[in-house]
């Protein structure tokens, strides 16, 4: 049952796995997804879901006076300048295959 | 910087000496995967850091070392720019012997899961240095370095420090910039630092910790310090965060908080706990005992979640833009799936699969919304738990470090250790793994964790319990630094 779901995740992220990896993997994932299971039984308290460990709530921030600090809790933006320091060349060096200044790759088909 | 041999970074007698003892200790200990003290000699004297050699982990972007990440994919691959804390540093005058090891991607807690490499415990050979940053902390406990950053996502700073018996810092997420560091999962991950002494791991926080514009999630510290590019800035620095306090009093009047019960500590890990209370107590400090419900559950919500953002930041390594690829494929997506299969390792295929299924269409409830949903519930308790007291003393990890190899833990008992650790990255918390003893000839670590921008307390109390009694140094490595 669990060898179809683990073929379809590997697939999801491109991963080939040999048949020795498959069976080693399968009981790890199903030992380890066991483990997360055990989350129920702390779900039926309150809070709500959040993202980044940036948005704690803030009315429980700085109330002990420790920091002062507050919390962003919005994207930023840096400066808009204009800046021309560029690794762009030392970066396509690192492909596997250049042709031109492009990175080649097998045929899409 | 003056060693007992003289100043390494420019005494020629002192860096030849320097040179031999490092290559002798590195292969004793297997701590750095690439080193050359002479590549790049500082080129600023004077600064806070005049001459300091810093070890970065292999995660962190040198310029002219490699950047493997520990990941065979990446073995060749050479790192064409530096992180922002590496310039930071290099700005103060500090210098970059090496690289170190690591578990691959961060992920581990032995460092012994990468194929190009791992390290042992200065302290016992036998035993592991911790991870995944344990190429750092055993390259500070080796005494091959004062400083060294490695990065923490679950603990990955503390626990190796505090196997290591030496100073880890993990900071408040979004101190320290993390252009450079190679993400793993990028809600938890945070550059840490790791130290001989409180004194040291506070002028590299102070040089590191700063505002940058090329990171997002970098955050300005409550001092409004920022790092800017532009030459002119690079003077003002220095100046350090928050004071630390009166040295003396660090923890007068603190309100500690202690964890009581049974929380399935070792006998020796537990008789530390309990002799650091004291002390702590003696110093003036009030205990106060906490209830944190969540730990129970802790390691399980953050490798859900960790497992999540890694299966995500890791599509990255496909093969086209860099890294080891196949000799041919038939198209592009074979080209990505037999260069992810032969350039992972096995448990960065497992958190892979993982995060990936815990993200898949009808069990994305089940895994991981439950588990953001309890991530809210585990910030909450803490919150309530700092109205409570000032700084937390928790352990670090529930033993002293494991042996290698087949006679240590499993890797799901691995995880599951790392319930202390994880609730710092998960809250967005710092944490400070200080040496507080030794159990059967071990190093035993226990952490100080506190409310976000706290890192100057935390170290403030770090500097009162090293002066009282300073922590033992490996018996086999005399430490240099002065």
């Amino acid at each position: 049952m669990f060898d179809a779901e683990l073929r379809k995740t590997a697939e999801l992220a491109k991963l080939s796995l040999s048949d020795e990896e498959h069976e080693r993997l399968r009981c790890e994932v199903e030992t380890v997804l066991s483990y997360f299971d055990s989350m129920a039984a702390a779900e039926a308290a309150q809070g709500g879901a959040t993202a980044h460990a940036v948005d704690d709530n803030p009315s429980d921030a700085g109330e002990n006076g420790a920091t002062g600090a507050q919390t962003r809790t919005v994207s930023q933006l840096r400066p808009d300048r204009i800046r021309t320091e560029s690794i762009a060349e030392t970066l396509l060096e690192s492909a596997g295959d250049i042709e031109d200044r492009f990175i080649a790759i097998p045929n899409v088909l | 910087m003056v060693s007992y041999w003289g100043d390494v970074s420019r005494d020629t007698s002192a860096r030849e000496k320097y040179r031999r003892t490092f290559a002798e200790r590195n292969d004793a200990t297997g701590a750095f995967t690439e080193f050359d003290v002479d590549r790049r000699p500082p080129t600023r004297t004077g600064g806070a850091l005049s001459g300091v050699p810093v070890a970065v982990k292999d995660n962190i972007a040198v310029s002219g070392f490699a950047l493997t990440c520990g990941c065979r994919m990446l073995e060749t691959y050479r790192c064409p720019y530096d992180a922002t804390v590496v310039e930071l540093l290099y700005d103060r005058g500090a210098f970059v012997p090496g690289k170190t090891a690591l578990d691959e991607f961060g992920m581990g807690s032995a460092t012994d899961t990468s194929e190009l490499g791992s390290c042992v415990n200065p302290w016992n050979r036998e035993m592991t240095a911790g991870g995944s940053s344990g190429g750092s902390a055993a390259a500070v406990a080796a005494g091959m370095v004062p400083a060294a950053l490695g990065s923490d996502t679950g603990g990955s700073v503390r626990q190796p420090a505090a196997f290591c018996g030496v100073y880890g810092l993990k900071p408040t997420y979004g101190a320290i910039s993390r252009y450079g560091l190679v993400a793993y999962a990028s809600s938890l991950d945070t550059v840490g630092i790791i130290a001989d002494t409180p004194e040291r791991l506070a002028a590299i926080f102070d040089a590191i910790a700063a505002e940058d514009p090329r990171d997002q999630t970098s955050s300005a510290r409550p001092d409004g310090e920022t790092v800017d590019n532009s030459a002119e800035s690079t003077d003002s620095a220095a100046g350090g965060a928050e004071p630390r306090g009166n040295a003396q009093s660090a923890a007068h009047d603190l309100r500690i908080g202690i964890l009581s019960g049974d929380i399935g500590l070792s006998g020796g890990v537990s008789a530390v706990y309990r002799e650091t209370i004291d002390r702590l107590t003696a110093a003036g400090a009030t205990t106060v005992e906490i209830a944190i419900p969540c730990l129970e559950y802790a390691a399980a919500v953050y490798y859900t979640i960790a497992s999540a953002e890694a299966s995500a930041n890791l599509a990255r390594f496909d093969g086209v833009r860099y890294g080891r690829r196949p000799d041919y494929a038939e198209n592009p997506d074979e080209l990505t799936r037999l260069a992810r299969s032969a350039g992972l390792g096995d448990e960065v295929k497992l958190r892979i699969l993982l995060g990936t299924f815990v993200l898949r269409s009808g069990f994305h409830d089940r895994y991981y919304a439950r588990a953001q949903r309890l991530r809210g519930r585990i910030q909450g308790e803490l919150a309530r738990v700092f109205r409570q007291c000032d700084t937390i003393l928790a352990p670090v990890f529930p033993t002293t470090a494991f042996p290698l190899g087949e006679r240590g833990p499993d890797g799901l008992a691995r995880k599951q250790a790392d319930r202390f650790t994880s609730l710092a990255n998960l809250a967005g918390v710092p944490a400070l793994s200080v040496p507080c003893g030794l159990a059967d000839g071990l190093p035993v670590g226990l952490q100080l964790v506190g409310p976000r921008w706290s890192e100057s307390r935390l170290i403030a109390l770090a500097e009162q319990l090293h002066r009282e009694q300073a922590p033992p140094t490996p018996p086999d490595f005399p430490w240099e630094w002065s």
